[in-house]
């Protein structure tokens, strides 16, 4: 059976790019029957790809498929006052409306919270953007390089480096920064969900991501509001907290970290003892740090021989932590995740049979991510704007078809 | 009316280090009444750091020393009291300790837990030591994470806050599923599988095509100019992006470089992309003339999306968090004072939370045991002296 936590929630999702859409898609896969809405020219996810041989196109985009599975899609021009008012009796029916555009836009065409309110008081409209509904950078854009840039992750996250004037701060990859404040968006909207049981009616959710990345700056704020120094990108001096590492191996790198005096010894054990290991230098977890120029090789010569999985099995079986440096191939043969079924096959026309990233849990109720293939553009108007919502019958489906309201 | 989203809900806290306390604070500040259960015989580690301030405020502390039968009946108690249970014990833990979700639901059915755990709780390897940042390392994550021929980096620790926030979703999720059907729920989280889902990409063009995705450093698949370049003073970078024609123009004459537009080398998107490295280079040549904060705020009110890459200083005295009055203040139970950041969320404006220092070990073990438990003070003495409540 599929996973229920949100069976009988709809979910009307205007969210374009990544961050609204991802928050649809947590309620999407927890069983809420989630209508995307989209513009005719079509999500701009639907142009980020990967594509199948590296060939755009809007049906194929694998961050697309990936994010709006499980999704129903429709087109409406908001444009037009005919889609606003059909967007506003689906909103009739829905529990949660999210929506990414930029702070004016929605307010510009007459689709304020209020507005919706007025024809559903219990819908909870959740809007998540780069900077927030208010403040002097509200109507800021921001992608995933500039909300890596203004929640200070170019710089915190990557750590110190050797060259700051040749190594820039350095964005979150793979668009991490969008997917967190489509996240958080998705936790704001399931708390107002339920304050919703409170109250007797719904809200509008501001969800920042840049507050959201800002937080998962947790440490490095709560030190400097307490008056710690703050950490300088530049790698020399910065001095090391624990030994953690990433060393190369003969296919790939592994990630070690013998950081207590047990695990090192065990370690040492492990490379079999070699005569460098008795050094002074490298005695105490303290000297290990103060000389790591000198110690990195010295590890590094040992892993250089070995496979990445070999490295990380024979650490994990004497309890030193470690993890092979695994890439997308590595996942798709970890025993690990496939004993979970973690992966999720789908099956799409455009794409035939691919595996997606599954849901991260496992429920005692033995319910599991079921997958539908994400929505053609468009695919579903004539059910949505039929049987679910407005109850149009198929010519009034075709007419706006062919005024091009949808 | 309770104050708060989760005015009405218990958690009892079994969780400690990062991601676990990171979920409850958030659960905390949303009004649930979250019993946060410590101990002196093994305590957290995270609660001597300065982030302590931070990912245990909003919460009670009572400690129980778990090697003890009482303190685990106890505990068990607590639990039960409670509409929700917290824990990232090793897998297995929790079991041995007879608190596991078979034991509690007996005497409270129908409810939520939430364990996490680096791997999961099940499968070949659930049993392995598994550090956040390490984990990075299993889950696809540090592969993509670098300058473009650098090599890659474990990257700082965002397993582990992001893990928190899943949590508050999850349990949200359930909390709903139970008000409208009745039902409890277990859920056995893997933090790796929480990471690897946000990263739809890598996964699907490896089974599309075949293709290990490298890092990308600051550049975009396919538009330029994309990244961060230098400004005034020390270590000063501005991040700006064109994705469009419109912005690009905006770009050239904002800078006063309309020679730009009609250079044959970045007539198209395309053409920009091809040659990004030459552009990146008159572009860094004239943004180093300017601060960039002020640079950032002029390209995006002339249409290009552009930002000043904030250091931890920068970011908490920013001017536009703090018009949106992200920070709050505190005074602690040493009369220090300080502000920490509250949620990425406002309901019609409002954060809703009552954001409160982080309590002493132990400071409401009176309450918990007393009140809440019936016990009276002197058997709660005894408790303390027979290091039951420790």
């Amino acid at each position: 059976m599929a996973l229920d936590l949100y069976q009988g929630t709809n979910v009307l999702d205007l969210g374009q790019g990544i961050s609204g859409p991802f928050c649809g898609k947590m309620f999407a896969d927890l069983g809420a029957r989630v209508v995307k809405v989209e513009p005719h020219s079509g999500d701009p996810a639907r142009r980020i790809g990967p594509f199948p041989g590296g060939e755009p196109d809007p049906e194929a985009s694998g961050i697309y498929l990936a994010l709006n599975a499980n999704k129903l899609g429709v087109t409406l021009d908001l444009e037009s006052a005919t889609g606003r008012e059909l967007l506003l009796e689906l909103a009739q029916g829905a529990d949660l409306l999210i929506e990414s555009f930029p702070p004016s836009y929605l307010p510009g065409i007459g689709l304020d919270f209020p507005a919706f309110q007025a024809r559903n008081p219990r819908l909870v409209m959740t809007s998540v953007t780069p900077l927030g509904q208010t403040g002097a950078w509200s109507g800021f854009q921001a992608n995933n390089l500039l909300l890596s840039d203004l929640s200070g992750h170019s710089r915190e996250h990557p750590g110190p480096v050797d060259e700051p004037a040749n190594q820039p701060p350095l964005q979150l990859a793979a668009h991490q920064g969008e997917f967190l404040a489509g996240l958080a968006a998705a936790s704001a909207s399931a708390l107002a969900l339920n304050r919703r049981r409170l109250h007797g009616k719904g809200c509008h959710v501001d969800v920042s991501g840049m507050e959201a990345l800002a937080l998962l700056s947790q440490t490095a704020l709560a030190e400097f509001s307490l008056g710690m120094p703050p950490r300088t990108r530049q790698r020399e001096g910065a001095g090391r907290q624990a030994l953690l590492v990433l060393l190369p191996c003969r296919d790939g790198y592994v990630g070690i970290s013998p950081r207590q005096q047990d695990q090192w010894e065990r370690f040492v054990e492990l490379m079999g003892s070699p005569a460098w290991a008795e050094d002074a230098k490298f005695a105490t977890t303290d000297s290990r740090l103060a000389n790591w120029g000198e110690l990195e090789p010295l590890l590094a010569e040992w892993t250089r021989e070995r496979d990445k999985e070999d490295v990380y099995r024979q650490a994990q079986s004497v309890r030193i932590p470690s993890f092979p440096l695994n890439t997308a191939a590595d996942l798709f043969t970890s025993a690990q995740l496939a004993a979970r079924e973690f992966f999720v096959e789908v099956d799409h026309p455009k794409t035939g049979r691919l595996r997606y990233p599954g849901f991260p849990a496992r429920f005692a109720s033995g319910k599991e991510l079921e997958l539908a293939p994400a929505p053609s553009l468009g695919g579903d108007n004539a059910t949505v704007l039929g049987a679910y919502g407005p109850g149009l019958s198929n010519d009034e489906v075709a007419a706006l078809r062919s005024q091009g309201v949808i | 009316m309770p104050s708060g989203p989760l005015g009405n809900v218990r958690v009892a806290d079994f969780t400690w280090q990062i991601a676990g306390p990171t979920c409850t604070r958030y659960l905390g500040l949303m009004g649930a009444e979250v019993l946060r259960v410590e101990s002196n015989r093994r305590p957290d580690p995270y609660r001597q750091r300065t982030i302590s301030h931070l990912i245990n405020q909003n919460k009670k502390s009572i400690t129980l020393n778990l090697s003890h039968p009482t303190a685990i009946e106890l505990a068990r108690q607590v639990a039960c009291l409670s509409d929700v249970v917290i824990e990232n014990f090793a897998p297995g833990v929790i079991e041995r300790l007879g608190l596991g979700y078979d034991e509690l639901r007996r005497e409270n059915p129908d409810i939520i837990m939430v364990s996490s755990a680096g791997l999961g709780h099940t499968g070949p390897d659930f049993n392995q030591v598994a550090y956040g940042t390490l984990v990075q390392c299993f889950t696809g994550w540090s592969a993509l994470q670098g300058y473009p021929d650098g090599g890659p980096e474990i990257g700082g620790i965002w397993t582990d806050p992001m893990v928190g926030m899943l949590e508050v979703f999850l349990v949200n999720a359930a909390l709903n599923r139970r008000w409208e059907h009745g039902d409890g729920q277990y859920i056995d989280l893997s933090m790796a599988e929480a990471t690897t889902m946000l990263l739809p990409e890598a996964v699907l063009e490896y089974g599309m095509n075949g293709r290990v995705q490298e890092p990308l450093g600051n550049q975009h698949e396919s538009a330029a100019p994309h990244g961060n370049y230098p400004c005034l003073g020390e270590d000063q970078w501005v991040g700006i992006v064109v994705e469009t024609d419109e912005q690009w123009r905006a770009l050239c004459k904002t800078l006063g470089h309309s020679e730009w537009l009609t250079d044959p080398r970045f007539d198209t998107g395309l053409l920009r992309w091809r040659n990004r490295e030459a552009l990146d280079k008159l572009l860094a040549e004239v943004t180093a003339g300017y601060d960039a904060a002020g640079l950032a705020e002029t390209l995006q009110r002339a249409g290009t999306p552009a930002a000043p890459s904030l250091s931890v200083g920068q970011l908490w005295n920013n001017p536009h968090l703090r018009e949106r009055g992200f920070f709050h203040s505190f005074r602690d139970h040493d009369g220090t004072g300080y502000e920490l950041p509250g949620a990425p969320w406002r309901f019609d404006g409002e954060l809703e939370g009552e954001m409160a220092t982080q309590p002493l070990r132990g400071e409401h073990n009176g309450y918990v045991f007393g009140e809440l438990l019936g016990l009276s003070d002197a058997e709660i003495e005894r408790l303390v002296e027979e290091q039951v409540v420790y």
